[in-house]
């Protein structure tokens, strides 16, 4: 049987090229470092069903999300029918039929086999006639809607004509798609499903404790293996505030770098991969806001590589001198101001009632206020609006006074994982001291690491922002409001908050509640867009080449409403850095940042 | 010269340097304290007429060649090696500026004897010598011993720059002059192609004496105008804070603060400015700061000496033709 046999070779050859790539990179992947990513297997293959069967993020982007969706079924089908073909070829005397020959299948196959080629179409024009930012028109991608269209047509002109030389042009063209796969960076299609399976299950985790990573052996297989699953398809450069303020941080080429990384390709094992591939000032730029994993259909892991990086940065001490600056403070005197620890209660000067000091009396919620809360000026004023909010609402809370340090949660992100730990250490040390039952927090960034990062000590301890604190007192109608402040305003989620701990009700029941009228900005929610200060970036000097810092394009985002006057906030860095903005921007007259305690306190009159 | 105290001379573009007369001053100390000579040695290309200028020194050596007109390390060392040969000096002290960093190291390795940089002082007991010397910027003080059981050997010691005041080592007189000749190779690794001077263009904000610093608060640029008459009649410039300079108001080398400039002037006047901690950082060493801000809580009042609770553009003519008449009625003030 003449058939069998060339199908016999023709398929043993293309296996043998996919397998020998696959085995490969599978040896590689071995090599690096272990992370355990088999928990929870249910709801990982959950995240699966959602992301991959249904293309819950691919379709964020409705046109080519809708089409690439079709062309991943029409490409399930196909491949199914394919292999189904491949066993029939390959086994003549199997007592099975041709793939086309059962009636459903033939069905699936036509319907999508044209609903396949006007997605095609449309992926074509897109890339070709209206092809959107950070998407590159590579032969690559050419070559594979090539196949693509040439695997589709042959298969529909095999069945409606029933030429035996279209089913041959049909299987060939698969091998040869298989044999290429793994060259291409459509090697997504198949490493998709074990990228998202093997996706971390808690967002914006801090990678385990190393000593950073610049070789191939020094990354997380998981990590290494984002570069195998990245698509290119720019959503992260889109979403990236770094990127479009015009910093030199693109986390796409990032995951192309890694790719080139994994191949083998970019100086063997990487030994100038931190510095020469990847530049420090990348690797600097990330404010660490999340967006870029928020929106990765494969859901790669772009922040946690490059706090990788920075740990290896700041092992070599190569960084921004104020950084330095910031973390000798952070060292010394617990505070990146450099301002005595004892000045760190400084504010509650200004209050006409004391605040209980937790080490020494029992407290109900004990606050956390935080560096910038503390110690910065412009900050002081809501800091001191919080405290009279919880004092008028009988909330029973105390501080740590000058036990308090900086959370570490910055620090952690800009890769000084020691100094993170000792920060850790002395908070732990004073939560030991003090007698409360929970802790409340004014501050996101200090939100995350204690209620994700700190181990629990007395048990199960509670962490809560002071908006879930505000929003419970609301429902509870514990909130001593007297009037209703009618006017417009517009509210910015902070990343820590939003898109790290998906908290993005409470503070808007909040605003309901006071009366406002919120108006939401174009980029809410999960799409909220960073102040630019994470991650440790509030403590670096911005490069002398961007286009536009990305809290002055927040702040004109804001101002664009139409009648609003003022932009809620609720993280400290944000008031710093948007009040920064206004001025900036020359906005001072037309747009007010407040904290949101500060309305509160206008409303309980 | 052989068990004196030896001075390299630094000779910059027809200039003895600064750091030369301190590094006499203290081989002064050294000679007199060991009752031994002081010999200066000067490289240069027909400048005999800069020995007068080494006066502080018994006497000095002069080494005239085409190569040595400007002090490139190589060169420099080949020559001393050669004035050194059969001479056993105690001491060579060499200033360490950007130019003669080099020249110590590598005389000291072609002769075989130690080289000990960063000295503030240096005593001499018999066969010990004993150099003191500052590490890691200033911050550690550090004795380092040179010396041989066999007998004096020459040290290099690199002097470091305010180890002694320039004046006690400055004086003119006729020196008595020694010249000598030295044979160099034309084989520089290092050559000098040209001069680039600084750019003369911008006020150096860091030596003014009054500044004038405008933040947002001024609302327009068209107001600027106003604010450099303030700075006329203070005798000062106009600088201002980051949303100013970002704006574009000011170009980039007037900004003070965490990201631009850090000034201590003897008066800092702030207009307009909140006072974010970045700005004060830049600014909170000045001598006597008057801000005038309309925002009576503005953290800019917490650094300030005087304050003025208004409207900028309001104080601003005010203030300038206050100080205006006050000039007037005191001209020689």
């Amino acid at each position: 049987m003449p058939d069998a046999l060339h199908l016999w070779i023709l398929t043993l050859a293309a296996f043998s090229l996919f397998g020998y790539r696959v085995a490969r990179y599978i040896k590689t992947l071995a090599a690096a470092r272990a992370e355990n990513r088999w928990d929870h297997p249910g709801q990982r293959l959950k995240m699966v069903l959602v992301q991959v069967a249904g293309g819950r993020r691919l379709i964020e982007e409705p046109l080519i999300g809708v089409a690439h969706l079709v062309i991943f079924w029409a490409f399930v089908f196909f491949a199914a029918s394919f292999f189904w073909d491949l066993v029939r070829g390959l086994f003549p005397f199997l007592p099975i039929p041709f793939a086309d020959q059962v009636l459903w299948m033939r069905v699936a196959l036509e319907v999508f086999g044209v609903l396949g080629l006007v997605a095609l179409a449309v992926a074509a024009a897109r890339r070709y006639l209206f092809p959107p930012a950070r998407l590159e028109k590579s032969t690559d991608a050419s070559i594979i809607l090539g196949l693509i269209a040439i695997v589709l047509l042959s298969s529909l002109a095999f069945q409606w004509r029933g030429r035996r030389a279209m089913w041959w042009v049909h299987m060939v063209t698969v091998l040869g798609f298989l044999a290429y796969l793994p060259y291409s960076k459509h090697l997504h299609l198949l490493a998709a499903p074990f990228s998202v399976f093997f996706a971390s299950l808690r967002r914006g985790s801090v990678p385990a404790v190393s000593p950073g990573a610049s070789r191939r052996e020094e990354f997380t297989w998981r990590q290494l293996f984002s570069g195998l699953a990245c698509a290119e398809c720019g959503r992260c450069d889109r979403s990236c505030p770094s990127f479009q303020g015009g910093f030199a941080l693109s986390p796409k080429m990032l995951m192309h770098h890694l790719k080139e990384l994994v191949r083998g390709t970019e100086d063997g094992t990487g030994g100038n991969f931190v510095g020469q591939v990847v530049k420090r000032e990348e690797i600097w730029a990330c404010t660490t806001c999340l967006a870029c994993m928020e929106r990765c259909p494969v859901m790669n892991e772009h922040v946690p590589v490059l706090i990788e990086m920075r740990r290896r940065l700041v092992g070599e001490g190569d960084m921004d001198k104020s950084l330095q600056e910031a973390l000798k403070n952070l060292n010394r005197y617990g505070n990146s101001f450099g301002a005595p620890p004892r000045a760190r209660a400084k504010w509650a000067q200004q209050l006409d009632f004391p605040i209980k000091d937790a080490r020494k009396e029992p407290v109900q919620y004990l606050w956390f206020v935080g560096d910038y809360a503390s110690y910065d000026p412009r900050v002081n004023a809501a800091t001191c609006a919080a405290a009279r909010v919880f004092h008028k609402a009988g909330l029973d809370f105390g501080i740590l006074g000058d036990s308090e340090q900086n959370s570490g949660n910055d620090v952690r992100l800009a890769g000084e994982e020691g100094l993170y730990e000792s920060l850790q250490e002395k908070n732990l040390k004073a939560f030991g001291r003090a007698r409360f039952q929970e802790i409340i927090t004014t501050d996101p960034h200090s939100f995350q690491v204690l209620t994700h990062e700190y181990p629990a000590t007395n048990g199960a301890r509670t962490v809560r922002h002071h908006t879930q604190l505000l929003s419970d007192l609301v429902l509870r109608s514990e909130l001593p409001l007297r009037k209703k402040l009618r006017m417009r305003v517009t509210y910015h989620d902070p990343c820590y908050l939003g898109r790290y701990n998906a908290i993005f009700n409470a503070p808007r029941r909040v605003l309901a509640a006071l009366g406002l009228d919120l108006v939401e900005m174009p980029r809410n929610r999960t799409y909220s867009y960073c102040c630019g200060a994470g991650g440790g970036r509030i403590w670096m000097e911005d490069p002398p080449i961007f286009n536009e810092r990305p809290a002055v394009s927040r702040v004109n985002e804001a101002a664009a409403l139409s009648g609003v006057h003022t932009l809620v906030v609720v993280c400290p860095k944000d008031l710093v850095m948007f009040q920064d903005a206004t001025k900036t921007a020359g906005l001072e007259n037309r747009l007010e940042v407040k904290e949101l305690s500060e309305l509160v306190e206008q409303a309980m009159g | 010269m052989t068990g004196s105290i030896c001075v390299l001379a630094e000779q910059w573009r027809g200039r003895i340097s600064e750091v030369t007369y301190e590094a006499l001053a203290l081989g002064r100390e050294v000679a007199d304290r060991g009752g031994v000579q002081l010999t200066a040695i000067l490289t240069g290309c027909n400048c005999r007429e800069m020995t007068r200028m080494l006066g502080a020194a018994d006497s000095v050596v002069y080494v005239d060649h085409a190569l040595l007109a400007e002090m490139v390390p190589q060169t420099c060392a080949d020559a001393l090696v050669q004035v050194f040969a059969g001479a056993r000096p105690r001491v060579l002290l060499v200033p360490l500026t950007n130019i003669s960093l080099g020249i110590g190291t590598l005389v000291g390795i072609r002769m075989g004897v130690p080289v000990i940089n960063f000295c503030k002082d240096v005593t001499i007991s018999g066969d010990r010598l004993e150099a003191h010397c500052v590490m890691y910027g200033g911050k550690i003080e550090a004795t380092v011993e040179a010396g041989a059981p066999s007998g004096p050997q020459p040290a290099v010691l690199g002097l470091w720059p305010g180890a002694r005041t320039a004046d006690k080592g400055r004086a003119e007189r006729d020196v008595p002059v020694t010249d000598m000749p030295v044979v160099l190779d034309d084989a520089r690794a290092i050559r000098l192609c040209r001069y680039i001077e600084p750019e003369a263009g911008d006020v150096d904000l860091t030596k003014e004496e009054a500044l004038v610093a405008v933040g947002r608060g001024v609302q327009d640029r068209g107001n600027l105008p106003l604010v450099e008459e303030l700075a006329k009649a203070l005798g000062g410039a106009v600088c201002g804070s980051r949303p100013v300079i970002d704006q574009g108001w000011l170009p980039l080398s007037r900004q003070i603060g965490k990201s631009g400039l850090t000034v201590k002037p003897k008066l800092y006047v702030a207009l307009g400015i909140s006072g974010a901690p970045e700005h004060v950082e830049g600014m909170k060493d000045a001598g006597l700061i008057v801000a005038v801000n309309s925002d009576a809580h503005a953290p800019i009042f917490s650094v300030a000496h005087y304050g003025i609770v208004g409207d900028v553009l309001e104080t601003l003519p005010a203030l300038t033709a206050a100080i205006e008449a006050r000039k007037a009625a005191a001209p020689h003030a």
